[in-house]
């Protein structure tokens, strides 16, 4: 892997009649994972984080080979440095936000896994909720605490699998505004068209279980432009 | 009632529940999280003892806990006595038997914890212990009471079990159950009808219990 490349990933996969083999690299901080449904994006999520084994991968975040099936390293979902966002926040119930935020950092001394919540807890403006479970937030207000949970154990990448389908414009541009400020490199799963054009991205374009273009997102989907201006303007 | 009776059935129920929970839950976690096909045969194990009819588990237990076998002898020399007709015995047996009562409430409460949650907890570094003690626990703590309260009103309520491994030792092996058969064996029907009637309000009373939680717990899912 080159300097400056910040992931590197092979993956095959056969399910019964899917059939995924991607081959990629994320040089961008902000990549988008661009497919229609059932184009295997959250799969290669799942491959990447270590909850789906593939039948033969390799992966690579930084310098550390986190998975590499044929000479059988396959590093267990906590040790990779990668964090993940399902589509549906996936808060434990029985705790609250800020306990919930503060799950993955087990092992660091108390004054500072409070410290790394409470940043955590300004930095998505959610102080006012740390005190509350997650029954007694809103969509979007799990979300956040989802994010932040994530991003606690500073991973050295961030998955999204399109965690902002039930937010409004404006706090999914407020949310995507805060991530691009920390620097944390993000690669992120959209079907839509005006996500990736709008946030002057990498693209992955996926389809079928193959990936079809990768690089700017405005040149990948240049040849969508017509449809994302008719989006845009509806 | 007989409060010696009552103390034994009462100290067996409770020793038998507390030392269920304690083999229950690891168990539970086991048949929950393994792939392996052992998993078929440690489910029927763990589930045989509610088919077995109780004087047939009773008896291999006593032949068990006899002279005759190894465990038996071994366990005569370290205590100088023999397993069965103790209190020990009964505990023992009662454990064997309502294993089920145990197993499977706690299997069920950890297979209804949502997997997304339990892969969050492995996204975010938690080892098998914390991933047990820190989110199926308290996420499973309904169908662990719900054990602990089958276990006990199990065990209060035994018969067979409790009659071929512990025979009918007043203040050591006697319980309420063995009580109501002697006192119907000599004819003291009011007395065999109040300790069967304690016996009725235990089971009520539990079941009521059980009952209240379920129907908390599915308004507490509607909210």
């Amino acid at each position: 892997m080159t300097e400056g490349q910040i992931l590197e990933a092979a993956i095959e996969i056969q399910r019964g009649s899917f059939a995924l083999r991607v081959h990629f690299l994320l040089r961008s901080s902000w990549t988008v994972l661009f497919g229609a449904s059932g184009a295997g994006k959250t799969t290669v999520l799942r491959v990447l984080a270590g909850l789906t084994q593939p039948n033969r991968g390799s992966v690579r975040v930084g310098k550390n080979q986190i998975l590499d099936t044929d000479r059988k390293i396959a590093l267990p979902p906590g040790k990779r440095g990668i964090g993940l966002v399902p589509q549906q926040a996936a808060l434990f119930p029985h705790l609250r936000a800020r306990d919930n935020i503060d799950f993955g950092l087990a092992g660091f001394k108390r004054p500072i896994r409070q410290e790394r919540v409470q940043e955590l807890l300004r930095l998505f403006e959610i102080e006012a909720l740390a005190e509350r479970k997650p029954r007694q937030l809103s969509g979007g207000e799990r979300q956040r605490v989802a994010i932040a949970q994530a991003l606690a154990p500073s991973p050295e990448l961030l998955l999204l699998d399109e965690p902002f389908n039930a937010l409004d414009a404006a706090s999914r541009a407020a949310i995507i505004e805060k991530l691009r400020r920390i620097g944390v490199p993000v690669l992120y799963v959209s079907h839509d068209l005006i996500d990736a054009w709008q946030n002057d991205a990498d693209a992955i374009l996926l389809d079928s279980g193959r990936v079809v273009a990768q690089g700017q997102a405005r040149t990948i989907l240049a040849p969508h432009r017509d449809q994302i201006l008719r989006q845009l303007q509806t | 009632m007989d409060v010696q009776t009552l103390s034994v059935t009462l100290r067996l129920a409770a020793v038998t529940t507390a030392i269920l929970l304690g083999l229950a839950i690891p168990i539970a976690y086991w048949i929950t999280s393994t792939r392996s096909r052992l998993r078929a045969l440690v489910e029927a194990i763990t589930t045989l003892p509610i088919l077995l009819p109780p004087t047939v588990l009773g008896f291999y237990l006593l032949v068990l806990l006899g002279a005759r076998t190894g465990f038996g002898r071994v366990w005569i020399r370290l205590t100088g006595h023999p397993l069965a007709f103790t209190f020990a015995g009964l505990v023992v047996g009662s454990v064997i038997y309502s294993l089920p009562f145990a197993v499977q409430p706690i299997v069920a409460g950890f297979s209804g914890v949502d997997v997304s949650i339990i892969e969050q907890a492995r996204l975010l570094g938690a080892s098998r212990w914390r991933l047990l003690h820190s989110v199926l626990l308290p996420l499973s703590a309904r169908s662990i009471g719900a054990a602990a309260l089958l276990c006990f009103t199990h065990t209060v309520g035994e018969f067979g079990v409790v009659l071929m491994i512990g025979g009918d030792i007043p203040g050591a092996t006697r319980t309420l159950s063995i009580a109501v058969y002697d006192q119907v064996q000599d004819f003291a029907y009011t007395a065999a009808n109040r300790t069967s009637l304690f016996l009725v309000g235990i089971s009520v009373v539990s079941l009521a219990i059980l009952y209240t939680w379920r129907g908390a717990y599915a308004e507490a899912r509607h909210d």
